[in-house]
């Protein structure tokens, strides 16, 4: 062959070569925007329904805590703690309520049911009030009341007039939002408060504390005992057969669905060792047992990282076998062990399928106060919500994926910080 | 001068698995002189150098037979404490390998593992002193507590002479100290040779027989896992006994 | 040396190197055959020639000592190659004085006029010379010992000629003060000659000195 037609034939294979890469390059940025197409439709239709749930609206009206309507006309000086506690707080709501509709005429206020503007919770509110303080009856007091949840719906435009809201109810708060009775704030309450039947009252404290409770155990667990599975194996372990074995067997475990490890710790921990139902401590038992491949498995790969020269030059200068694993070989494969728990960790924390299974689907409306005390977790608490038909649970739902999202995001963050920070170039 | 066998070497057979790497090694070492192994590689030179501080140990298929003994001891008992032995046998390997820490805290290593200050005084003295008498100290007095790995490959590689004589051994192996260095840096490991020479006993394995020729005072040519011929450096370069020997210092074998 | 290096550059290094030291030997063999050409019947041109191939000698040896120098910067020779281009560094030397000890004997051979039985004796000293010039370029081709010993051996009988000779002719001058200046020529040739002898047998001892890593001085 002479040299000029091997140069053609090779020219017009490096074209083709050529044209291979740009197709290539062309169908990863293809792919590359398809993820990023789905991930923002993900995260658009969790926030725009997410972020009305970080505020809600207040009705402020003069309540008159008159003797008359609260006491049914028995009117003395004190009243015991009893009489207070039962005295009829919906008059007096209604009262304030209609009161404050009174300059719009407009409306047939006596048809109307008052006290479905604000939320149940009112009743407590200035029962509380009067509990705390009984000379304010027989005043008239400025009071900040939550509304319901239909209005608050209504005033976040979920809703327009229907079932939920009658035409006089939707005039009603429109007049009221238009003479600043009706004013918004940030929802504090969806922090402070713990799960509850009505969708204006209902907050994530409940599971949130229920998830760091579980997420720490878990760390801690498993932390322990995977770091301490994989100096075993990296560093002691004979290399026989049977290690081989469990080597394997963990890479295993790292592919069994969740379910299964929720149906194991049914049996075992909670049938067979007796951890309460519903609890942290049952669900970080769990939850170890998953993250334990992962970590593991990252630990392993970072300890067989570490330089042989590093781990030799502690030999020689008299290290022993421990001093060796103290002192160089995790220090130098901390980032690596780190990636591997924080990995594990922000899958479980999402995890629902086994927890489900240890009975932390129930309603819980109290925060946990203990590892031992029943509570449910994130995820579990997202599922709960979006299954209530009630119309003010969706938009608690999406906040509460978003609070999950961004926590995640920031234990990711934390973890890149952590390995750059903590990385050994050699 | 009378000649003090520090090290004696009988008989010594290894192997890798069923491989065999030394066959029948018999040698001495003296006292406070250096001793280089040449040889070509895989010819057992690093092999035996390590079975001198039982560095073999952490390759699980090795094994080993015949004796060593420094100062009367045998080091091959099992019942030896090869973490003991390696105080008194300190090693340099090929690759300057300091730990991921400041330079201060690499000298500093040893000191704490064994215990060997009773004072942080005493500790910061001493691992000046090292630092000195490699010759570094100069060099990074303002940098004491940045990491290790900010010096240049010569610097790491006497850092981690300091290191080894910090805990004051009575024999320093080297193994190719110089194979990863520039001929200036090269120059200065040599130089800190034959002042540490004065003190200590030291073997040298090297690849660069003009790099033997120059540090040592006795040569041992390996070659196929045996030892061919042993004797003063001078005569190993000028006129070697042995066919072998002439033919790979000439560049015949290799 | 039986295999050769890994290097095979090397190995032409120093055959090239060998093969000018047998260049040199050959031309200082050339000179010492025209020197006897030239006592034994003198010519002018002859004469020239002589003292030419000195010149050629020097080049030769100029170019010795740039190889070996070459050698040991580029090489690094150690042992039997070490003692080699040292030793041929150090015969170049030996052979670059026989060249001008021959070259100044043809000067002298212009004033000369042998009478017949000194003449005899003086192509009797050049003829052992000149074999054992010859023996000792078949000794450092073949580094044959036995040989180069020989050699050694041989030039005793240059001395003992030499000596013979010097004592015949201090006695000459006293008896013929007048040709005083023509028997110090003699002198100096026989003298030369015997120079000659001691470069060529230190040669042959780098011979030895190459194979055996000794000098071995008589």
């Amino acid at each position: 062959m002479s040299l000029n037609t091997k140069f053609n034939k090779s020219k017009r294979k490096l074209f083709r070569r050529h044209l291979f890469e740009k197709f290539f390059k062309l169908f990863g940025i293809l792919s590359i925007s398809f993820a990023l197409i789905m991930l923002s439709a993900l995260l658009f239709s969790i926030f725009s329904k997410g972020w009305t749930a970080f505020y809600t609206h207040y009705l402020n009206v003069e309540v008159s805590f008159s003797k008359e309507i609260l006491f049914n006309g028995n009117i003395k000086n004190s009243y015991s703690e009893q009489e207070i506690k039962n005295a009829s707080y919906d008059g007096i709501i209604a009262e304030a309520v209609r009161n404050a509709l009174q300059q719009e005429t407009s409306l047939d206020i006596d048809s109307m049911d008052l006290n479905s503007l604000v939320s149940t919770n009112a009743v407590a509110q200035l029962r509380n009030m009067v509990l705390s303080n009984p000379d304010i009856l027989g005043t008239t007091q400025s009071v900040r009341l939550l509304v319901s949840s239909n209005a608050d719906m209504f005033l976040k435009s979920y809703i327009g007039s229907g079932s939920l809201l009658n035409d006089d109810e939707i005039a009603a708060i429109e007049f009221l939002r238009v003479n600043k009775s009706i004013i918004s704030k940030f929802n504090i309450s969806f922090f402070m408060n713990s799960d509850s039947r009505y969708p204006e009252l209902a907050g994530i404290r409940g599971a949130f504390l229920g998830s760091l409770y579980t997420v720490v155990l878990t760390i801690i667990f498993s932390v322990v005992i995977s770091v301490g599975a994989a100096v075993y194996l990296q560093e002691f372990a004979p290399r026989n057969r049977f290690v081989k074995f469990v080597e394997v067997n963990i890479n295993n475990l790292a592919a069994v669905p969740s379910i299964v490890f929720g149906l194991l710790g049914l049996i075992v921990f909670q049938q067979f060792f007796g951890v309460p139902r519903s609890t942290p401590l049952l669900a970080s038992f769990i939850l170890t047992l998953m993250a334990l491949p992962t970590i593991i498995i990252a630990s392993r790969l970072s300890m067989s990282s570490v330089p042989f020269s590093i781990k030799e030059a502690a030999y020689g200068m008299g290290s022993s076998r421990l001093q060796v694993i103290t002192h160089h070989l995790l220090p130098i494969s901390l980032p690596g062990i780190l990636t591997g728990v924080i990995l594990s960790i922000s899958r479980i924390i999402g995890e629902t399928a086994p927890v489900l299974m240890i009975g932390m689907v129930a309603f819980v409306s109290t925060a946990p106060t203990g590892v031992l005390s029943a509570s449910v977790v994130f995820p579990v608490q997202i599922l709960l919500w979006s299954n209530s038909p009630e119309a003010g649970f969706i938009e608690k739902a999406s906040a509460a994926s978003m609070l999950l999202l961004i926590f995640l995001m920031f234990i990711n963050w934390v973890s890149i910080y952590l390995r750059n920070k903590l990385e050994v170039k050699f | 001068m009378s000649e003090n066998k520090k090290i004696m070497v009988q008989k010594v057979n290894a192997f890798y698995g069923a491989k065999q790497a030394l066959f029948d090694v018999n040698l001495h070492v003296l006292e406070k002189e250096v001793t280089a192994f040449i040889g070509p590689s895989g010819c057992g030179k690093s092999t035996f150098l390590r079975c001198l501080n039982r560095m073999n140990d952490l390759i699980e298929t090795f094994s080993m037979n015949g004796s060593i003994t420094i100062d009367g001891v045998e080091i091959t008992a099992k019942d030896l404490d090869p973490v003991e032995l390696r105080m008194k046998v300190g090693m340099v390997f090929q690759k300057p390998n300091p730990f991921p820490k400041s330079i201060f805290e690499n000298v500093a290593y040893g000191l704490r593992i064994h215990g060997l200050t009773s004072n942080k005084k005493e500790l910061e003295e001493i691992v000046k002193d090292c630092l000195e008498r490699v010759g570094l100290l100069g060099e990074i007095k303002d940098r004491l507590h940045d990491s290790a790995f900010g010096l240049s490959g010569g610097q790491q590689q006497r850092l981690c002479i300091a290191r080894t004589i910090a805990i004051e051994p009575n024999i320093i192996l080297m193994d190719e100290p110089c194979s990863a260095l520039d001929p200036i840096a090269t120059a200065k490991i040599e130089n800190l040779i034959g002042e540490l020479s004065s003190k200590y006993t030291i073997i040298i394995v090297t690849h660069s027989m003009q790099q033997a020729a120059r540090v040592s005072k006795n040569t041992a040519f390996f070659h196929l896992g045996k030892l061919v011929e042993f004797g003063k450096t001078k005569d190993i370069f000028s006129n070697p006994k042995d066919k072998k020997t002439e033919d790979y210092i000439t560049g015949r074998i290799g | 040396m039986g295999i050769g290096h890994i290097v095979k550059s090397y190995d032409n290094d120093l055959d090239n190197l060998k093969k000018l030291i047998v260049d040199m030997m050959e031309t200082n063999l050339k000179q010492l055959n025209l020197l006897y050409t030239l006592l034994s019947a003198f010519s002018s041109h002859t004469q020239e020639e002589v003292i030419n191939l000195d010149t050629a000698i020097n080049g030769l040896d100029a170019k010795i000592i740039e190889e070996a120098i070459k050698i040991f910067s580029l090489r690094n020779p150690v042992a039997y190659d070490l003692r080699f281009v040292f030793a041929s560094s150090h015969v170049s030397k030996n052979l670059e004085r026989v060249g001008d000890y021959t070259k100044a004997s043809a000067r002298y051979a212009a004033n000369v006029s042998f009478p017949d039985n000194i003449k005899s004796k003086y192509l009797e000293i050049l003829h052992i010379l000149i074999e054992m010039l010859h023996s000792t370029i078949n000794a450092f081709v073949n580094m044959d010992v036995d040989l180069a010993k020989k050699v050694i051996k041989t030039d005793d009988k240059v001395d003992f000629l030499y000596n013979e000779l010097s004592i015949l002719l201090l006695q000459k001058i006293q008896v013929v003060p007048e040709k005083i200046d023509e028997i110090r020529a003699y002198i100096l040739i026989v003298r030369n000659f015997e120079r000659i002898g001691d470069h060529i047998a230190t040669c042959c001892q780098y011979v030895n000195f190459i194979e055996n890593n000794i000098m071995i001085y008589n």
